[in-house]
């Protein structure tokens, strides 16, 4: 009986551990009020550059898309990577280029900017390679540390 | 005695929800599949926003050729589908697609939309709508010789 409680005991920490999981959100966001969209660029290049990633492009959200004139002026992708890191997870495993490169979505709005990325922890979710959750997890703290510096 | 199986049944139940993001291949290089990708995308009124050479990248920085690169495909119109369905959408936009060396030439696959499904329900439509237009590109991409 004690083997069979031990049992149900365990699996239910496994479900328990699968719903922890569940509950990752889709973004991470963060708010910065009084700021135009060129200077929470810039706040966030620095961010990105102080958390050890290298900048590697900005675009407006529909960049080739339309005519240079007629990019939404409101609305800026700032991507980044680590190269050690892109390395390490490629040699892990393919799957990882579904985070790769690193993005922080910059939307303006009347009162400030949001600055917006999709949470790794919860893409990997998806992966069923246990192995990689814990390095995208780390990721996910990097953004939020990122979002955080940025919004100084 | 019913918990353990239960709890095994939602397990396997989750474990199959995982989805597989659309993906073809076909023999070939780099250079051949981006320029098929390219007549793919042009016959889906589609763009060919920017390719991101992660394999240069990695290999200009001594590390090993993953032999990846990252294809961002949009169009115009997706930006407003996505304001009006979800601005979270936004953080898709543009859509990008893997495109992988192996043995036998070059797989491209996409993002896996269907955990965007799950998680913003009332965006299923667009979301349905890019991955049907990402099926058919890719349709196209492999069947051309």
């Amino acid at each position: 009986m004690t083997r069979l409680y031990k049992y149900v005991l365990m699996l239910m920490l496994t479900l328990l551990a699968g719903f922890t999981q569940a509950a990752e959100p889709a973004l991470l966001t963060l708010f910065v009020p009084g700021r135009t969209l060129d200077q929470a660029t810039e706040a966030v290049k620095l961010a990105i550059g102080a958390r050890n990633y290298t900048f590697v492009r900005q675009q407006a959200i529909d960049s080739r898309l339309v005519p240079q004139e007629w990019e939404a002026k409101s609305v800026r992708i700032v991507y980044f990577c680590n190269f050690d890191m892109m390395n390490e997870a490629l040699r892990r495993n393919k799957l990882t280029t579904q985070i790769m490169p690193c993005r922080i979505t910059l939307i303006e709005g009347e009162k400030g900017i949001d600055l917006v990325a999709v949470n790794p922890a919860w893409i990997s979710e998806q992966w069923n390679a246990p192995d990689l959750q814990s390095g995208c997890r780390q990721l996910k703290q990097d953004y939020l540390a990122i979002l955080e510096e940025a919004a100084i | 005695m019913k918990t353990p199986f239960l709890a095994l049944a939602l397990m396997i139940m989750t474990a199959q929800a995982a989805a597989t993001p659309v993906s073809a291949s076909k023999a070939g290089s780099m250079q051949t599949a981006l320029d098929d990708l390219s007549l793919a995308l042009i016959d889906h009124g589609y763009q060919l926003v920017k390719v991101q050479p992660i394999d240069h990248a990695l290999v200009k920085r001594g590390y090993a050729d993953p032999g990846i690169r990252i294809a961002f495909v949009g169009k115009q119109e997706q930006v407003q589908q996505a304001l009006a369905a979800a601005p979270a959408l936004l953080n898709l936009l543009p859509l990008r697609l893997t495109m992988e060396k192996d043995a036998d030439g070059i797989r491209i696959s996409s993002d896996d939309l269907a955990q965007w499904r799950e998680r913003m329900p009332s965006a299923g439509p667009v979301l349905q709508e890019w991955e049907d237009e990402l099926v058919a590109i890719l349709n196209d991409y492999r069947g051309m010789h």
